[in-house]
């Protein structure tokens, strides 16, 4: 067959046209590809968790930051600069910070793929000894980095509006 | 008339309602000096916050150059502050990573009408008219308190503000950066920019224009300098 996924629809087919029963690859092993489903899942949900986890962080960071830098937003609000114009600064360096992570994952990711291929498993059907077979994507990358960005700039928008919508009054009032 | 105000009211919501300016109202010219006294917790700090547009009155109008701005927006405030008030705070007035230059460029960078050319030769010239020219790289920790101080009017020239507004600009300083920067600021108003300053000093507020002294909120007393041009005293008359 030329496209695998097809292989359904010819088993029904064929088994109109010849009268056996045909089974396709997907029913044969319906069990193993019922537990990948159940493997995606869980992974989606863990790595889930690690992005809600460093979302957390780059939220805590940018507060941090913004409350230590608030005698700063008071001068540039003071000053006359929009309300955005100091929110969005604190959002591009909180996307600086992330794109750093990213790099960081990305050549970490990369380097975890190559260590799993050079594993190899001895294959009890053929007699061979194969290595693992790492299916690269740079859609992979792509992916990975765009929602870490979002997710960096989601993080850092609420601290960074917070800090941003105080008064310059009440900063300076608040202490010299 | 550069800045009107007409019953200014600041009320503070707490668990108690505090009023910090208790109707206040006053008129100040184009080019004149005024100086704003009284003790501790009077509420002059208050109305100067009002005046620069840093803060909305709860009752009453600030009319800058003829626009009233009580019903501006915190967007349309901002805009109004960034060309006409340069604001100059008493401490933690200057950006500590950026240099002398650069935080004098920050305001001319916000209104964006300059080319970067132009922002840095006008910068460079406030900075030297102010006694600076050899201090624009460096940062405001390798600056003394009266050179910091300079910097911040600089600053707040920047954009050609119609009104200067300063709260305590002398009181960190030592009496020789106190007399520049009295200077300077006389200078400004004799330009024609109106400058309003608070003040613990008396000796400063008695050389200014026209003394204002705050009490409870309301003004408790008006009194005027020797050195009052003639054309100031016209346009204010006894107010």
């Amino acid at each position: 067959m030329n496209d695998p996924v097809a292989a359904q629809k010819v088993a029904t087919q064929v088994e109109a046209q010849i009268g056996y029963k045909s089974v396709s690859w997907q029913e044969a092993n319906a069990d193993l590809l019922s537990t990948f489903a159940t493997r995606d899942f869980i992974v989606l949900t863990v790595m889930g968790a690690m992005l809600l986890t460093s979302s957390f962080a780059t939220y805590n960071i940018i507060s941090t930051i913004t409350h230590e830098k608030r005698h700063d937003i008071a001068i540039m609000k003071s000053l006359g600069m929009r309300e955005y114009s100091v929110r969005r600064i604190f959002i591009i360096e909180s996307a600086m910070m992330g794109s750093v992570g990213i790099l960081f994952g990305w050549i970490l990711g990369y380097l975890l793929c190559y260590a799993w291929s050079q594993i190899t498993i001895f294959n009890p059907l053929t007699g061979a000894t194969v290595p693992l077979q790492i299916y690269y994507s740079p859609m992979h990358y792509i992916a990975s980095g765009a929602i870490s960005i979002l997710c960096c700039a989601v993080a850092a928008f609420f601290p960074a509006r917070k800090a941003t919508r105080v008064h310059p009054v009440e900063i300076i009032r608040g202490g010299s | 008339m550069a800045l009107q105000v007409v019953g200014l009211v600041r009320r503070v919501q707490g668990v108690i309602s505090h009023t910090l300016v208790d109707g206040i109202d006053l008129s100040v010219a184009k080019g004149e000096f005024l100086a704003i006294t009284g003790p501790s917790g009077s509420g002059k700090s208050s109305l100067l916050y009002l005046l620069g547009l840093l803060d909305a009155p709860t009752e009453g109008e600030v009319i800058i150059c003829g626009q009233p701005t009580s019903k501006l927006s915190e967007t349309e405030r901002a805009d109004v502050r960034l060309t006409k008030c340069g604001f100059v705070f008493q401490f933690h007035f200057l950006l500590p990573e950026f240099t002398a230059l650069e935080n004098v460029l920050l305001p001319m960078r916000a209104y964006g009408r300059l080319s970067a050319k132009e922002m840095n030769e006008r910068a460079m010239m406030l900075l030297t008219s102010l006694g600076l020219a050899e201090q624009a790289a460096k940062r405001p920790n390798q600056l003394s308190g009266g050179q910091r101080q300079r910097v911040a009017l600089a600053r707040a020239l920047a954009n050609r503000p119609e009104i200067i507004v300063a709260d305590e600009p002398t009181g960190n300083l030592d009496t020789a950066s106190t007399e520049q920067v009295f200077g300077i600021l006389r200078d400004i108003a004799d330009n024609g920019q109106t400058v309003v300053v608070v003040t613990h000093d008396a000796a400063l507020a008695a050389r200014a224009d026209r003394r204002i002294h705050i009490v409870d909120g309301k003004i408790y007393e008006t009194s005027f300098g020797v050195d009052r041009k003639p054309e100031i005293a016209a346009a204010t008359g006894a107010v």
